[in-house]
Parts: structure tokens; sequence; C-alpha cells
């Protein structure tokens, strides 16, 4: 997907080398997860995925498509680290938000295998049956948290970009919306590229797990994720689990360790 | 529904506003020049010419309404010009400050020399002083968009004009609303400075007033001031009541009810 990425940020002080000759291949249906210690470019990396920001130097792909093109075609699914919903819109407005914009690249009909679903059917796989109605701020952080991944379902995108979704819960609704999300994407299998800083949430729902190091943002190690679907709770348990997030804890502290200065970055 | 009959809601403002009647009244009662007129006086005055009265409100009204109106219709429009081309803020921007910060008392008069005196430079001038603050509310509004709201909207290529739509302009409904108070009174003020110096023809509120003050007719002064007073609460209570009908998803539009 992409392919000797690098992108730095003027600042008054320099240049940020935020990310350093990225290469990252993501299969289709995939689910990849990217860890890494603050500031090391993840945000960057998908944002330049989802055709926020452009890319200084390299090639990114969706699937074949310039990130843009993706966008314009809607396949890609955004999740932004907020919830992001619209107060003034209720729960089904706000999920229906995707298929209203844009409608020229709203794909099949209702009802279609690989088109688009009834938001209201999403809502209730995901518990939120209740609250169609509601508006988000009725609703605790955990659910307008759902209502956001609803939201980037529904149009049935190619690709899911998931920026720490879960960064804002409290860790007991973390762990259980961990598995709602799994449930929802085992029925889709969707790809989807997902950026964490809980190990044991990139061990729990990945296929592989990419380790980043900062400064610059450099991709320090990818370690596969072999653990039988479907996942549950219990996963967390196992012995294979354990060995699996050790390994990325190990990688992850060497990533932070070796962080050399980067060439580019001014010292004061 | 039920505040609305509570006693502990309306006994304070009620009252407030007797006392400052009952203050009017000792004033007029001891002031020995006669300046300020009774308040039997003025609801004598108002009694007596309700016709007067009723006419005046709906001029000095119907400017307000025009004025406010066309004003921010064109303050909204620019300011979504603004928004989407900046060379259109750096060219007009510095024009509008300048135009906010000239005293409408200077330049009223010039605009009736050149508009005449009938109401159109009454509509002129009560639509430049309220200009401002639409222009720069609707301009903030218009901009205080949650960032990765627009985030997710450029990943669906939305086009500006669902932008616009589906996320600028509700964000910036509470900035119009608030614009809406400040340029409520400052229309009214707009209006009578408007009438003042075009006082003659199709009085409005601010004529009756510098006509009384010609012909010494306190009474008369007062009571038209009550009625611009009384104009400018429903006014208000009007953009209030519809301001929590519109922003009832957001926290200034759904205090207690
Ligand atoms: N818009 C920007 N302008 C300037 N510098 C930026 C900008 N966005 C990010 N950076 C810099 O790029 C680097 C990477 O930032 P990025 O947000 O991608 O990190 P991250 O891995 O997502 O961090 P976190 O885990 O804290 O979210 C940082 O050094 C940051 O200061
Ligand atoms: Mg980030």
């Amino acid at each position: 997907m992409l392919r000797s990425v690098s992108k730095s940020y003027e600042s008054g002080r320099g240049a940020t080398l935020a990310l350093d000759d990225v290469s990252l291949v993501v299969g289709r249906a995939q689910f990849v997860t990217i860890i890494g210690p603050s500031g090391c470019g993840k945000s960057t990396l998908l944002r330049i995925a989802a055709g926020l920001v452009r890319a200084d130097s390299g090639e990114v792909s969706i699937f074949g498509e310039d990130p843009r093109v993706a966008c314009a075609n809607k396949h890609i699914g955004f999740v932004p680290q907020s919830p992001a919903l619209l107060p003034w819109r209720t729960v089904l407005e706000n999920v229906r938000l995707p298929l209203q914009v844009n409608r020229r690249a709203t794909r099949g009909a209702p009802g279609d295998a690989g088109g688009l679903r009834d938001p209201a059917d999403i809502l209730a796989a995901f518990g939120l049956g209740e609250v169609l109605d509601k508006r988000p701020a009725q609703l605790s952080g955990g659910m307008q948290q759902r209502v956001a991944i609803a939201r980037a379902f529904v149009f049935d995108p190619a690709v899911l970009l998931m920026d720490e979704p879960f960064s804002a819960l409290d860790e007991l609704t973390r762990e259980v919306i961990r598995y709602e999300l799994l449930d929802l994407w085992s029925t889709r299998r969707t790809t989807v590229l997902f950026v964490t800083h809980s190990v044991p949430e990139a061990v729990a729902l990945s296929d592989a797990v990419v380790v980043m190091s900062p400064q610059p943002g450099r991709v320090s190690a990818l370690v596969p994720v072999e653990i039988p679907r479907p996942r549950g709770e219990l996963v967390e348990l196992t012995e294979d689990f354990r060995a699996i997030e050790r390994r990325v804890r190990l990688e992850l502290r060497t990533a932070a360790g070796s962080g050399g200065r980067a060439p580019g970055r001014g010292e004061q | 529904m039920t505040r609305a009959f509570r006693l502990d809601v309306w006994l304070p403002p009620v009252v407030a506003l007797g006392v400052l009647v009952l203050a009017w009244q000792l004033v007029a009662v001891h002031e020995p020049a006669h300046a300020v007129a009774t308040v039997p006086e003025t609801f004598f005055e108002l009694a007596h010419h309700p016709g007067l009265y009723w006419r005046s409100s709906v001029v000095t009204l119907q400017e307000i309404g025009v004025g406010l109106g066309a004003s921010f219709v064109v303050a909204f429009a620019l300011a979504v010009a603004m928004v989407h081309v900046e060379i259109v803020e750096r060219a007009l921007m510095p024009l509008a400050v300048a135009l906010n910060v000239t005293p409408v008392i200077a330049y009223a008069p010039g605009l009736v020399l050149l508009l005449g005196f009938g109401i159109a430079p009454r509509y002129v001038v009560t639509a430049i002083v309220v200009f401002f603050p639409f222009l720069v509310n609707s301009l903030v509004g218009l901009r205080s968009v949650d960032a990765s709201a627009l985030d997710l909207l450029r990943t669906l290529h939305a086009s500006r004009r669902e932008v616009l739509w589906r996320l600028r302009l509700p964000s910036s409904l509470p900035y119009l609303f608030a614009a809406a108070r400040i340029c409520l009174p400052l229309s009214v003020v707009g209006a009578v400075v408007a009438e003042f110096t075009t006082s003659g023809s199709n009085a409005g509120l601010g004529s009756v007033i510098s006509s009384a003050n010609q012909q010494l007719d306190v009474p008369a002064i007062y009571a038209a001031i009550i009625v611009l007073a009384a104009l400018g609460l429903v006014l208000t209570l009007v953009v209030v009541l519809l301001e929590r009908r519109v922003l009832a998803w957001h926290p200034a539009g759904s205090r207690p009810r």
C-alpha cells in the first residue's frame, strides 16, 4: 500500500521528518495495527493513506488507486480519534451522513451483497438499537465511539483507517468495544489499518502488528499475529497471546531506544 | 411549561420593574423644571394617541426588519465567500472594519442627503450598523467546525457545497444567534438615529421623539421611549425563543426550561 513514503513538516525551527522511507503492505481483508511511541508518525501515516496529507515522496496506493481517487470513490472509511459526531444530528442521521454526501460514488443498492446496509441494522448489531433517535450529547463516550465506527462501516468501504479510536475510553469499555469491533469486522472482512497505543489491543485485533520508531518515523518491526479467529475475550489469557504481547513490547522498547536523531531535524 | 406560571420566575423581574416605575414617578414629581413626564402623563399620552404610536412602531419595526434582514443576507453571503476565497477576505475585511469604526451619527446625515428624506436611508443606516457584527460572527461560525468532522467529510470527498450545508452552516448557528442578540438592539439604535436625521416624512418612533423634543412635549417623548423599549424586548424574546427551538442540540440553546 505504501512504498518508501517520506514526509516532513516545515516549522519555525526547520523541518521535522515525520516519516522516513516507510513502506507497508496490507493485504486485502487483513487487520493490521500500527503501534509506536508518541510522535513517531502514526497519525501522519494514516492521514497520508486517507489522502488528507500529501507525502513528500514515495508511492501510496489503495488497492491500485491514489488515495484521493479512493476517497472520490468512497473506498476509504476514516475513524478519527474523537468520534466527530455532528451534535445536531441524531445517532441514526449521523450514521447516514456518509450515504448522503458524494452520492454519485455510493455503491450498490440496499440489499446488495457488497453494497450498503441499512444504517439502523448496523446500529442495532452494535447494541445501539435503542438510541437511534438520541443526540450524541445524550450518549456515553463509549456509545459515541460505537456510533463513529458504525458510521465508517455503513457504506462498506474497501479500507478502514482508524486512528486510536478507543484512546478516550476507559479501560473496561475499551476491552468490550475491542471485541465488538472484531465481531462486526468478521462479518465484513474489510481491510483495516488501525493505530493504537495499547499492546493488548494491537495483538487481540490484528493479523500483524507494525512497530514504529520515532524521530524519524520508521517501521522498525513487523510482528505477525498467528492466533486463530474468531477471537473472544478469553484469547488474552492464552500462552500464545502472552508470547506475542511480550514480543511486541520488546520490539517497542528497542524501537524507542534506537530512535536516533534525524539528520533533517535541527537541534536547538 | 409549568415554569411560565411559577412565582419565583415571574416575581423578581415584576418587582424590579415596579421599583423602577416608582423611582421614575418620584423623580418626575420632585423635579422642579418638569423635564420628566410622570407615569400617569406618559400613559395618558399613549392612551390618547394609540394610532400614532402604533403607526410609528410599525414604521420603525419595518426599518429594523428590512435593515437587519438585508444586512444579514449580505454579511452571511460575504462570509461564505471569505471562507472559500481568501483573497475576498483580505480585500474587503479592512473596508468592513473601517465602516464599523466610523460612528453612525457621523455618516447618517450624509446618507440622508444622498438618498433623500424617505425611508431608504433609514434602511441603509440600520443595515450598516449591524453589518459588522453579523459579518464577523458568520465568519467565526463558519470556521468553527470540528477538525475531525471536516477530515471525515474530506475522506468522503464531500463537495464544498456539501461541507457548507452539512457542516459549516449548522456549526455557525450558535454564532449567528449570538450575533442576532447583539444586532437587535444595535438595529434599534440605527433606526432611531436614522429617523432623528430624517424626521418629517413617514414618522417612526425616533421621529416622534425628535419632533416632540422640538415642541417640548415631554409626555410624548417618554411615551415613545416606552414603546421603543417594549419593541426591543419583544424582538429579543422572539430571538431567544427561536434560538431555543433551533439550537435544542446546543448547550446554549437548552438552558433550563
Ligand atoms: N500539522 C503538523 N505540522 C507540523 N508538524 C506536525 C504536524 N503533524 C504532525 N507533526 C509532527 O510530526 C511528527 C509525527 O506526528 P504524528 O501526529 O504523526 O505522530 P503520532 O505517532 O500520531 O503521535 P501520537 O501517538 O501522539 O498521536 C511529530 O513530531 C509532530 O510534531
Ligand atoms: Mg496520532
